[in-house]
């Protein structure tokens, strides 16, 4: 019984630690966080990619635009990969030329095409089935 | 795989839109600086901060929306001369807006944000209360996880989300609302308003992710807001 509440003290101390590590000098900042589903657990598709372009995928555009660039590995999906397009009106991050990224994507329904659904640093870590 | 598991299998893996948490994990995000959405104001931000800014009334227009779902409830008050997104000086003098038991007076400031965070966070509202405000006064601010696609204006292809629908999710939050249980949008017939658990404030999401019908309040979210203010 001693040892428990000893070790019940224990974790609150360091609970507290870590709280107080995640508040900025002066006061508190918190988060209320929703989460995404892992977009590998969604896509049709997942490569490593290097754009041959910078492409500003944050503005949105009426028309959707091919991703122009090489992909350099395949995890999931057809080899090679057919086009893959920006939908029309949609945001996502930026691509750069040369800095390659992790694309998830899925197949237009009744077309050859893909689409982007995330763009994550090649370092991903997957959250879910891989 | 045949369609109807695959049907299954994205019904199971529904976005959990869910955990309030006063994160140590996340207070690095915090720091991050992003983009005002609207009107392409880059704000200050660390090494990995969304470097581009996103300039387009279609994303304005989705974010005033999404806060003006509020405006049913009796919180229309407190977002009443609001100008909507976003920068310091477009916070309403003398228009506190109050979160929970938090007097945001001082500072009565919401901003939206583009973020480039690591993980599958979708979204977040930073709640910022500096100490010496003792409870009564601070900012918060929206962000959106542009590692993923967002549909603007319409309605998203699968797997994409719909951002005036997550960002109306988000302004619940801002003004206190936690989540709702409930189940899972079926974005169908009947209207998704009419099925049980479809609230702006669920906690679920439906990944298919052609669901925008979080964009628009149910009574649960209606009453909620009107207990609250």
């Amino acid at each position: 019984m001693t040892r428990q509440l000893l070790a019940l003290a224990a974790l609150t101390l360091a609970s507290m630690v870590v709280n107080a590590q995640s508040m900025p000098p002066g006061g508190e900042q918190e988060q209320l966080i929703d989460r995404a589903i892992p977009p590998e657990t969604m896509a049709d598709a997942i490569v490593d990619f290097l754009p041959d372009m910078d492409m500003r995928l944050d503005v949105p555009s009426v028309a959707e635009r091919s991703i122009p660039g090489q992909v350099t590995k395949y995890e999931r999906g057809p080899s090679p990969l057919p086009r893959i397009v920006h939908t029309a009106n949609t945001i996502i991050r930026p691509l750069e030329r040369g800095r390659p990224v992790k694309l998830f994507l899925k197949q237009y329904p009744g077309r050859l095409d893909y689409y982007l659904i995330a763009v994550f640093p090649t370092s991903y870590t997957y959250q879910g089935q891989p | 795989m045949n369609a109807k598991v695959r049907t299954l299998m994205n019904r199971l893996l529904a976005v959990v839109l869910a955990i309030a948490v006063p994160s140590a994990a996340f207070a690095q995000a915090c720091s991050l600086g992003g983009t005002n959405l609207a009107t392409g104001t880059q704000w200050a931000g660390g090494p990995n901060v969304y470097s581009a800014y996103v300039a387009n009334p279609a994303v304005g227009t989705d974010i005033l929306a999404a806060q003006d779902a509020w405006l049913a409830t009796n919180a229309a008050n407190r977002l009443a001369g609001w100008s909507g997104v976003v920068t310091a000086s477009d916070c309403p003098a003398g228009q506190p807006f109050q979160l929970g038991l938090f007097d945001f007076a001082t500072v009565p400031c919401i901003t939206v944000t583009a973020t480039n965070v690591s993980g599958t966070t979708l979204a977040f509202v930073d709640f910022n209360t500096p100490a010496a405000c003792n409870g009564q006064c601070g900012t918060k601010s929206i962000s959106v996880n542009t590692a993923f696609a967002w549909a603007v204006g319409g309605a998203p292809l699968q797997g994409q989300y719909h951002l005036q629908s997550v960002l109306t999710h988000e302004f619940g939050h801002v003004l206190g609302l936690g989540h709702m249980s409930g189940g899972i949008c079926q974005n169908s017939s009947p209207p998704c308003f009419a099925t049980p658990g479809t609230e702006t404030m669920g906690g679920t999401f439906d990944t298919g992710s052609t669901e925008t019908c979080k964009a628009t309040l149910e009574p649960n979210d209606i009453n909620s807001a009107n207990t609250r203010y």
